[in-house]
């Protein structure tokens, strides 16, 4: 299990770097591709109307903030809503040319084919391979992203007894330190890791005893006189509205 | 047709070649100055007559063959004439054949690209002043040099009419590498821009190579 969860955190991991890594190969594509001559005029783009030139260099530099927001820190949701935000829309963009009557992408990859010594046939496909790419990729990411947020979330859950009645409550490990009334008594409680110690103070010897927070409300021994005590809720720690 | 004498001459490798009304058709074949038997190149008809021009002149530069008609001869059946000719060198690459014209030629090289698309896989357009149809082309790649100053060009529509036709070209998956002189006429008469004609020329072959 702990494996497979490695080898999903890797994989997760590779598929972001790639596509940073891819993001940084198109903006560079499309910068160099429109580094042409002043006096060569480039064909106007049929959904914005604006020369390709504008448009790949406005391209370029959205490819690269995505290749940073990529590449830096660690993957999170956020991030990848982002990453899978810009992919949907340049697929958008590319199905608008088909709806326009577009016969591919040939046409507009001159500059780009001329600048790489490669066909434009080629370099379409290379768009297109790169696109699918990042698609597939960046939905792969967001929805691996998800499930884990999901999966680690539903087991993050805490139980503790309520330090009044004994009754169990089991909550999230978000709302820890939060003050809530309990579900089987309506007595106020602060939700505590279950583990968490308390330290109170014998009532007869005044000798510290320190006890899980789930043995609250039990009575034992003190260690030090020896005689029954009830373990209380510290006096530090009693919620407020409890200590009304 | 095809009978075809092979003869040198200070302009590359002078042919002929026999049309369907028994005209002795004369053309040059220029290789490319990198030329290696067994390789395959691509090839260049230019229409402009058989004298050195460094627009036409170049070409081989650049790796290309170079075939230059004689422009009393050139018309639409002239032209695959000598094409049906050229291409019997075992070194030319039939698949990547190009037609180069100048201003009429240009038109010459329009109405072949669309009557018989097949054979070409591009053409370089100077000063041109009609456009193919887009819809009747099969060619990849088609390069226009034009000046903004062309007053033929202007008659109908100038720089619009040309980018207007990229864009349809672009629509229609043929990329058209546009290059505008905005100092030069219909005639390049500057040195400047005689030599970004020359260059741009030789970018687009050479692309090809």
């Amino acid at each position: 299990m702990l494996t497979d969860k490695r080898m999903f955190s890797k994989f997760i991991q590779f598929s972001r770097v790639s596509i940073g890594g891819l993001f940084v190969a198109v903006a560079a594509a499309l910068f160099f591709g429109s580094c042409v001559d002043a006096h060569v005029l480039l064909p106007h783009d049929p959904i914005f109307g604006i020369s390709t030139r504008y448009l790949f260099w406005i391209t370029s530099g959205l490819c690269l903030a995505m290749a940073l927001v990529s590449l830096s820190g660690e993957s999170d949701f956020k991030r990848s809503l982002l990453t899978v935000w810009m992919v949907t829309t340049l697929v958008v963009y590319r199905f608008g040319y088909i709806w326009l009557g577009s016969h591919g992408l040939e046409g507009y990859l001159g500059s780009i084919s001329d600048a790489f010594g490669v066909s434009t046939a080629t370099a379409e496909m290379a768009a297109d391979a790169a696109l699918a790419y990042l698609v597939l990729g960046s939905y792969f990411v967001l929805i691996g992203l998800w499930l884990q947020t999901k999966r680690t979330g539903s087991r993050n859950y805490l139980k503790m007894p309520c330090p009044q009645c004994g009754g169990k409550i089991e909550f999230p490990a978000s709302g820890l330190g939060q003050t809530i009334s309990c579900p089987h008594c309506r007595e106020a409680v602060i939700l505590r890791k279950p583990e968490e110690t308390l330290k109170i103070q014998c009532f007869f010897c005044q000798g510290h005893i320190e006890f899980p927070a789930h043995a609250l409300s039990q009575k034992m021994q003190c260690p030090h006189c020896k005689r029954d005590i009830t373990l209380k809720m510290p006096d530090s720690a009693r919620a407020p509205a409890a200590a009304d | 047709m095809q009978a075809c004498s092979l003869e040198t001459c200070g302009w590359g490798w002078r042919h002929s070649a026999t049309n369907s009304d028994g005209t002795a058709l004369v053309y040059h074949l220029s290789p490319p100055t990198d030329f290696e038997k067994g390789e395959k190149y691509p090839l260049v008809i230019i229409f402009t007559g058989v004298r050195w021009r460094p627009q036409e002149g170049n070409v081989p530069a650049a790796g290309s063959f170079l075939a230059s008609c004689n422009v009393v001869s050139a018309n639409e059946e002239n032209i695959v004439t000598f094409y049906q000719a050229a291409i019997k060198n075992p070194s030319i690459d039939t698949n990547r054949v190009y037609l180069l014209g100048v201003s009429g030629g240009a038109a010459l090289a329009v109405r072949l690209l669309e009557d018989r698309p097949e054979l070409w896989r591009g053409a370089i357009l100077l000063s041109p002043v009609t456009f193919p149809d887009v819809s009747r082309l099969k060619a990849s790649r088609i390069l226009i040099d034009s000046g903004l100053n062309d007053n033929y060009l202007k008659q109908v529509g100038g720089l619009s009419r040309l980018t207007k036709f990229q864009d349809a070209a672009a629509l229609a998956g043929i990329p058209v590498t546009l290059s505008v002189n905005k100092d030069a006429s219909h005639v390049y008469r500057s040195k400047a821009a005689k030599r970004q004609r020359v260059r741009q020329i030789l970018e687009f072959v050479a692309a090809d190579n």
